[in-house]
């Protein structure tokens, strides 16, 4: 039967928000041009101690307090500002001097001036005998760089530090800082060559992870501090490698305690959430939300995570509550990204649940891009929801548009969605294996890689072996190994089939069962698989109600199960030819499930769509 | 463009060159007309906020209470006096009350050193050292903590042989201890002044107006001020300024939480110091490198608490008000140094004669 991918039903969440909760592997080395210390200093909140003095219409009133306030910080910063250049005018020839200017200046925002007395101190370093620079105090040189660098010119710092590559310890470490900035890991990778100590041990494995060498990188975190570290990044770190490593145990511990040691942040607590999800630790991860949600009780992004676990979890009436709840307690954000995200969700989900139609999610959907910033999520909806042409028309424009303010990596599952929509599925492979490698704990990207290779390439290897891997460090997914049993029986491994089906954390998943079907009708059991796929039928009516969504999966499903028997030559016993009721709908060309249904069938040398069953 | 105050007599002091500046006040060097004797005027900003004028009568009020300290600055005088002048960019003369200490005369900043600190002999930076923290330490026996520690704001004074003396200078940030505060509690959250050389704690907005919090803040500062006779640089601008980011994300966390958050950070922010001493390392002599960098960690640790001396056979001490450990930890450095540099003189003859 259909790998997960292929029903919306399946998937009734916006995109995969799991994949986003995943933390990355983190470097707090580089300084980010734009961010200086004396950003920092905020006014002591005095207005909180007054009431806030209300101007007249067309008159701007300053509280005298922040006023007084706002120059006594002033003062404080041009008088620091003031010493540090009077220091470097009196003593011209003092790197130190110079460089004192150039770290005051950048902590005031002045990067112009900052930067030019950088340059200054390199200069006055270059200028340097050669005995000199034997034993000599590297530290302004290092100041100056790093303000080079937080003003955005790597270049120039870059140059410098080659220049002078045999000095070791935290040099090393803003060397290689340099290449990882620019995205070259492996250049990062080389220039900590020798470099001891933890903080070179946490940057190598980064480094490592990024690089895709999971054992390499655990074995670097650990001598970084491991387990036992109180650095929640170095955690986070520790813990993605061992779940792509595929020991979830692990990277549930090491996430927890990040998570333990850094209570309020929602980065790290998501993060665990996405592990225990991965591993179908439903309850536990609602524990950690719901403690989360005691904290920030209005968090929209809180509520939609939270709502997904329940859906997860097959608990859908919990989800709709739970994204009502948060909708309506937050009705003042109305045109933000994230309360527009939610309502979509919502609107998809009362799809599923027989609610709404087809057409109205749609309109929600595009209300919803209209009224606020469009985002990726939205995006995404929009492609499951719209027929195939105008999506692919109106996700191409969303594709453009967003890709003015985020990466191409970061939109990899929309540019994966848009290749299929477009029928590009060479490109979609591609697109789909780095989809993969980006985010190699996400399901969707696998079961998207998978069905590429199963259904439009016939390369059921390939796909069962996408699958298999992923399942190592996704245990938890029912979608996945589900898509794997499906591939196998396609293989005829029927008793390959069972053994990954076996793990599926709901067995009455409708999919799940329809696959089942698939497996027996394939081991010769004709009636008990013609009755998998009937519950199936019947298990996806009582989860969805009796609305539009039921047809569609119905007939998905009968159409996966006529493939099946069309396969295995069944198909001219009248009694089996009699089930079907349903027919290829006239458009069935705008759906990008169907395509990717009769290229399967193609595949496995079914004509399409004569063996439509009516 | 000439300064409004050079040339101007204030209650019997001429004033005869401009010094610098500080946040809320103007230093010039002025001549006693009576006496002749040379002095420093240290005289409050035109236009200064009432919160300024506060802070600058404080600093006076403290400095003629720690007079008997002898490594902090002198007050001699604190006035008043009505002055007509005309301000930078305006024509017309007007009538100012300025407000005015007057201060003994240093020779230096200690910041003058520390721009040409290679060139510093290390028995020199480490009296100099010894004599900031006897100030600090005249400060604390005397309930006054300074908050604001660096060599900025630290006066040289030439002694007979040639020799510098360091003493403790601007105490505008300053805390007497067993008076109520100048300024509400909330103002003591952050730190005030130059970020470069702030607590850690300060710039995470978690200071509150109690002992520990100070006495630790200028442990800290003396901490740093070690960094930069090392190094020419403060350890906040070497250890903390490149990760401005992770601290701009913990600030937007409540106060109860964002504190539980640093604690959190605590070992983050150690293996940062660990790095900005790695580069310091180099510069110190190899006789003294271990006890040098041991004692930066210990005055910089992030946990405020264990900058105070270590406990000792299992029973927690109580924190100690003064310093007397601290400049024994100095001298031990310093007589290490002497020791090793007989050392090399000896092993130099004994070459020389074999």
């Amino acid at each position: 039967m259909s790998p997960a991918t292929s029903l919306a039903p399946e998937r009734p969440t916006l995109g995969a928000p799991i994949e986003s909760l995943l933390s990355r592997p983190s470097a707090a080395l580089l300084p980010r041009p734009g961010e200086h210390l004396g950003d920092l200093l905020v006014e002591p909140e005095m207005r909180v101690l007054r009431p806030p003095v209300r101007a007249f219409k067309g008159h701007e009133v300053v509280d005298p307090a922040q006023a007084r306030e706002r120059q006594i910080r002033m003062d404080e910063e041009a008088s620091a500002i003031d010493q540090a250049r009077s220091l470097a005018q009196r003593n011209s020839d003092s790197k130190i001097a110079w460089a004192r200017l150039a770290q005051t200046l950048a902590g005031a925002g002045e990067y112009a001036e900052a930067v030019e007395a950088a340059r200054r101190v390199l200069q006055l370093s270059s200028d340097l005998p050669e005995l000199e620079m034997e034993s000599f105090n590297a530290t302004s040189e290092f100041v100056a760089s790093r303000v080079l660098l937080s003003a955005g010119l790597s270049d120039e710092a870059e140059i410098f530090l080659r220049e002078h590559s045999q000095m070791a310890g935290p040099w090393m470490l803003l060397y290689a800082a340099i290449a990882e900035g620019r995205g070259d890991h492996s250049q990062a990778l080389a220039r900590l060559e020798g470099g001891i100590g933890a903080e070179f041990s946490g940057f190598r494995g980064y480094l490592m992870l990024r690089l895709g060498r999971w054992q390499n990188a655990i074995v670097e975190l650990r001598a970084a501090g491991g387990e036992s570290s109180r650095n929640p990044d170095l955690l986070t770190n520790l813990g993605y490698a061992y779940a792509l490593a595929g020991s979830q145990r692990k990277a549930i511990r090491c996430a927890r305690q990040a998570s333990i040691l850094s209570p309020w942040s929602q980065r790290l607590s998501f993060n665990l959430v996405s592990l225990l999800v991965g591993s179908a630790r439903w309850d536990e991860a609602k524990t950690e939300l719901k403690r989360l949600q005691a904290e920030f009780p209005d968090d929209l992004k809180v509520a939609s995570v939270l709502g997904f676990v329940h859906l997860n979890a097959g608990n859908v009436r919990e989800t709709v509550r739970e994204y009502r709840r948060a909708l309506n307690t937050n009705r003042f954000k109305r045109t933000s990204a994230e309360y527009s995200e939610l309502a979509v969700s919502l609107a998809l989900i009362e799809w599923v649940i027989g609610k709404r139609t087809r057409a109205e999610v749609l309109a929600e959907v595009r209300k919803r891009i209209r009224e606020s910033k469009p985002t990726q999520a939205m995006a995404l909806v929009l492609a499951d929801v719209a027929p195939r042409e105008i999506a692919a028309s109106e996700v191409r424009d969303l594709y453009i548009e967003l890709r003015k303010r985020e990466s191409e990596e970061a939109l990899l599952p929309l540019a994966v969605k848009l290749a299929f929509l477009e029928r590009d599925y060479d490109g979609g492979l591609t697109l789909a294996k780095r989809w993969v490698e980006e985010a190699p704990l996400n399901p969707d990207a696998a079961q998207h890689l998978m069905t590429l290779y199963g259904h439009l390439f016939g390369e059921f290897g390939e796909a069962i072996e996408v699958g298999a891997k992923a399942l190592i460090r996704i245990p938890g997914s029912d979608g996945l190994r589900n898509a794997v049993g499906f591939y196998l029986a396609l293989c005829g491994d029927y008793s390959g089939a069972h053994k990954v089906l076996e793990g599926v954390a709901d067995p009455n998943l409708p999919t799940v069962l329809a696959t089942r079907g698939l497996v027996k009708l394939g081991e010769g059991q004709i009636d008990e698989g013609l009755d998998l796929y009937d519950r199936a039928i019947e298990v996806a009516g009582e989860r969805t109600g009796r609305g539009q969504i039921l047809e569609e999966f119905r007939t998905m499903a009968r159409l996966y199960e006529w493939l099946a028997l069309c396969r295995l030559g069944l198909t001219d016993q009248p009694e089996i030819r009699d089930r079907f009721d349903v027919a290829l709908p006239d458009d069935w060309g705008e759906s990008s499930q169907l395509l990717a249904l009769s290229e399967l069938a193609r595949q496995i040398d079914v004509s399409w769509p004569e063996c439509s069953p009516k | 463009m000439t300064d409004p105050f050079v040339g101007q007599t204030l209650n019997g002091y001429e004033i005869t060159r401009y010094k610098g500046q500080g946040a809320f006040s103007l230093v010039y060097e002025a001549n006693h007309v009576a006496s002749g004797t040379p002095v420093a005027i240290k005289l409050l900003k035109p236009g200064a906020v009432p919160e300024q004028i506060r802070e600058f009568d404080n600093e006076g009020d403290l400095l003629v209470a720690l007079s008997g300290a002898a490594n902090v600055v002198n007050i001699l005088d604190t006035q008043t006096c009505p002055l007509t002048v005309t301000l930078t960019g305006s024509t017309i003369p007007m009538t100012i009350v300025a407000r005015f200490h007057v201060l003994e005369l240093a020779d230096g900043c200690l910041d003058e050193l520390v721009a040409r600190i290679d060139q510093i002999p290390w028995n020199e930076r480490l009296s100099l050292y010894r004599d900031v923290v006897l100030g600090v330490h005249q400060m604390h026996c005397g309930s006054v903590v300074h908050r604001d520690v660096k060599s900025s704001n630290c006066l040289l004074f030439e002694k007979p042989m040639q020799t510098l003396m360091a003493k403790v200078n601007d105490l505008g940030r300053a805390r007497d201890l067993r008076r109520s505060a100048i300024a509400s509690a909330i103002h003591y959250r952050t730190g005030r002044g130059d970020p470069n050389f702030m607590p850690p704690e300060l710039l995470w907005q978690l200071g509150r107006d109690d002992a520990v919090t100070h006495r630790s803040a200028d442990l800290y500062g003396l901490g740093s001020l070690m960094y930069e006779l090392v190094t020419g640089q403060g350890l906040t601008s070497v250890a903390i300024f490149p990760r401005a980011h992770v601290l701009h994300a913990d600030l937007a966390l409540p106060d109860a939480r964002r504190s539980l958050q640093y604690r959190a950070r605590h070992d983050e922010l150690r293996s940062w110091i660990e790095s900005a001493l790695a580069i310091a390392e180099p510069g110190i002599p190899k006789a003294i490198t271990w006890p040098t960098v041991d004692l930066i960690r210990q005055l910089c640790n992030p946990d405020p608490l264990l900058r105070f001396p270590k406990v000792i056979g299992g029973k927690r001490r109580p924190l100690p008000a003064d310093l007397n450990w601290l400049l024994r930890r100095t001298d031990i450095l310093i007589k290490t140094l002497s020791n090793a540099e007989a050392q090399r003189i000896r092993e130099g003859r004994k070459k020389a004669r074999s």
